[in-house]
C-alpha cells in the first residue's frame, strides 16, 4: 500500500457540561510526500485534526476513526509506548508560538541536542556538532550564539527557526505545522517556508500545514483541504483556489484583502 | 489636518537608551486615511501611541488643526483623538457590561444623554440594544472589536487611531470590520491613522501610506502605487513581493546559493 498518512472517518468530540460537542465530524484525507494544507477559520476543527493525529488532545476529547495510519502504524490503536516513538521521531509537530513550545529554562542548544540523542541514538559530541549544523540549516547566521541562548533571548523569527531545528533534528517523515509562520514578519516567513520546502523536495518529507492564510496555501502548497464546522467541504489543487467551486471556499478567498 | 514633524521617541532599557522612532514626519489631511506599515520593531505602533498621548517622553512636533499637542493634554484635546487597539480580548474590561464600557468615556467627559448615545453607538457598529447587557466573554472576536470601535466613536472624535484593528480576527470577520471602518469614515468625514503589518489591509482602507523600518520612514507612497508595485525603495518592493505569496523558484535558488544542507 502507499506510504504516508491515511485518515478515514476521523471524528473528535469534546465532553462539556451540555453534553458532547463535535469538533471534527468525519474527515478523510491522505498526506504523501507532498505539501497539503488544512485551511479554515477559527473553530473549523483544523487544529483539532492536527493534534488528533498525534493523540495530543486533552482527556475530555474522544477520538474515533475508521482508519488512521502512518506507514502502516495504527495511530489510534497502538499503545502509548509505541506512540511516543512516533511522536517527534516519525511525525514532528511545530506550533504557532515558539515561546510556548521551547523550554524556557534550557538553552536552545541543549534542547536540540536532546532531540538528536532521544531519536538518533548518538553521542553528545556528535549531537552537538549536528545541532550547530541544523541551526545553520534553518538559516541562523550565528549558530554558536543561538546554541548558547535561552529562548527569551531570541526574537520571534529566531525562536521559530530554533524550534523548527529541534523538530527536524529528529528527522521526521511527516511534519504537522500548525500556523508555522503567522507569528512571523513577511520577510522572515518566506525563509522559514523555504526550509520546509527544501525538506519536501530534497528529502521526501510529507508536510501538513494547518493555516487560515489562503494566499500562502495558493502559492506554497500542492493540495488544499478546506474545513468548516468539522468537515472538509472541498478538496482541490492549491493553485486552483482562486477558481474554487464551493461557495464557502470562494467567500473565504474573496474576503482576504490583497494588494 | 494632523501633522507630525521630526518625531523621535527613545526608551530606556537597563541603563541603555534605545531609539524606537527617529525623525518621523508626515501629514494627514482632514477626512483622509493614512497607513503606517512595517515589520515588528519598526516603531509604527510607537508613533501611533505617541500621537494618542500614551507616551510622555518624545521630541518633535505633533499638530492637530494647527494646534500643537503637548505631552500634557486637556480634556478637549483628548476627546478628539480616540484609539482602537489590536486585541479585542484584552482591551475590554472582562467584568464590565458593554453598556458600562461605553458609558465610561461619556462619564469621564461629562457628556449627557448617555442611554441614547450608547444605543446610537451600538447601532452605528451594527449591534442591537440587547448587546448592552452582555459581558465580553459572551461576545465573538468580531463583536468585541465592534464594541471597541463604538467606544472610540461615542465621543464623536475627529481622528481615530487604529492599531492593527483586525489582525486578531478571521478573514471573513476582518472583511466585515474593514467594511464597517470604511463606511464610518465616509459617513462622518473621520481622519484615520492605521497601523498594520498587513499591506492588503492598509491598501484596502488608506489612500496614502508610509513604510517604516528601524524607527524611520523609508518611503511614503499612495495605495495605488503600492498596488502597481510602483515604489522607489528595495525594502518596500520586498514587502510587496512577500505579501503576494511564496515564490518557489526564487527561494530555492537562494537555498542552493547558500549551499546549506539540511541533514
Amino acid at each position: 500500500m502507499t506510504a504516508g498518512l491515511e485518515i478515514a472517518g476521523l471524528r473528535v468530540a469534546y465532553d462539556s457540561i451540555r453534553g458532547p460537542v463535535v469538533a471534527v465530524d468525519g474527515v478523510d484525507f491522505t498526506v504523501g510526500h507532498e505539501r497539503v494544507a488544512l485551511v479554515g477559520e477559527s473553530g473549523s476543527g483544523k487544529s483539532t485534526v492536527g493534534r488528533a493525529i498525534l493523540r495530543l488532545l486533552p482527556p475530555s476529547a474522544h477520538i474515533a476513526a475508521d482508519r488512521m495510519t502512518f506507514d502502516g502504524i495504527d495511530l489510534l490503536g497502538c499503545d502509548e509506548r509505541r506512540m511516543r516513538r512516533v511522536r517527534g521521531g516519525r511525525i514532528g509537530m511545530i506550533l504557532q508560538d515558539p515561546r510556548h513550545a521551547l523550554n524556557p529554562v534550557m538553552t536552545v542548544g541543549r534542547q536540540i541536542v536532546e532531540s538528536y540523542r532521544a531519536h538518533g541514538g548518538i553521542g553528545g559530541t556528535e549531537a552537538r556538532r549536528r545541532a550547530l549544523d541544523m541551526l545553520a540549516a534553518v538559516h541562523i547566521r550565528d549558530p554558536e550564539r543561538v546554541f548558547a541562548a535561552y529562548p527569551h533571548q531570541l526574537s520571534g523569527g529566531m525562536g521559530q527557526r530554533a524550534m523548527i531545528a529541534m523538530v527536524l533534528a529528529a528527522g521526521p517523515d511527516l511534519l504537522i505545522a500548525d500556523e508555522p509562520t503567522s507569528a512571523l514578519d513577511v520577510t522572515v516567513r518566506h525563509s522559514v517556508l523555504a526550509i520546509l520546502d527544501e525538506l519536501v523536495i530534497a528529502h521526501g518529507m510529507g508536510l501538513l500545514i494547518i493555516t487560515h492564510d489562503l494566499n500562502l496555501v495558493a502559492t506554497f502548497c500542492d493540495r488544499a483541504l478546506v474545513m468548516r464546522a468539522g468537515r472538509i467541504v472541498e478538496a482541490l489543487p492549491a493553485s486552483g483556489l482562486a477558481e474554487a467551486h464551493h461557495p464557502y471556499t470562494r467567500a473565504l478567498f474573496a474576503a482576504a484583502p490583497t494588494l | 489636518m494632523i501633522r507630525v514633524e521630526d518625531l523621535s521617541v527613545a526608551f530606556r532599557a537597563g541603563g541603555r537608551v534605545v531609539p524606537a522612532v527617529r525623525g518621523v514626519s508626515f501629514a494627514v489631511p482632514k477626512g483622509a486615511a493614512f497607513g503606517l506599515v512595517g515589520e515588528s520593531g519598526s516603531g509604527k505602533t510607537t508613533v501611533l501611541r505617541t500621537i494618542a498621548g500614551l507616551i510622555d517622553d518624545w521630541d518633535g512636533r505633533i499638530e492637530v488643526d494647527g494646534v500643537p499637542m503637548g505631552a500634557k493634554r486637556d480634556r478637549a484635546a483628548r476627546r478628539q483623538l480616540q484609539m482602537v487597539f489590536q486585541d479585542p480580548y484584552g482591551s475590554l474590561h472582562p467584568r464590565h457590561t458593554v453598556a458600562r464600557t461605553l458609558a465610561a468615556p461619556l462619564r469621564l467627559h461629562g457628556v449627557g444623554e448617555r442611554d441614547r448615545r450608547i444605543d446610537a453607538a451600538l447601532a452605528d457598529v451594527g449591534l442591537d440594544r440587547r448587546f448592552r447587557y452582555r459581558y465580553p466573554n459572551q461576545l465573538s472576536g468580531g463583536q468585541r472589536q465592534r464594541v471597541a470601535i463604538a467606544r472610540a466613536l461615542i465621543l464623536e472624535p475627529a481622528i481615530v487611531l487604529l492599531d492593527e484593528p483586525t489582525s486578531a480576527l478571521d478573514v471573513s470577520v476582518q472583511a466585515e470590520v474593514l467594511d464597517l471602518l470604511d463606511r464610518l469614515r465616509r459617513e462622518r468625514a473621520l481622519t484615520y491613522i492605521l497601523v498594520s503589518h498587513d499591506l492588503g489591509v492598509v491598501v484596502r482602507l488608506c489612500e496614502t501610506m508610509a513604510v517604516m523600518r528601524n524607527g524611520e520612514v523609508v518611503e511614503t507612497a499612495t495605495a495605488s502605487a503600492f498596488r502597481k508595485g510602483a515604489v522607489a525603495t528595495d525594502y518596500a518592493r520586498g514587502l510587496i513581493e512577500s505579501s503576494r505569496g511564496y515564490r518557489r523558484e526564487t527561494r530555492m535558488a537562494e537555498v542552493a546559493e547558500a549551499g546549506i544542507r539540511t541533514t
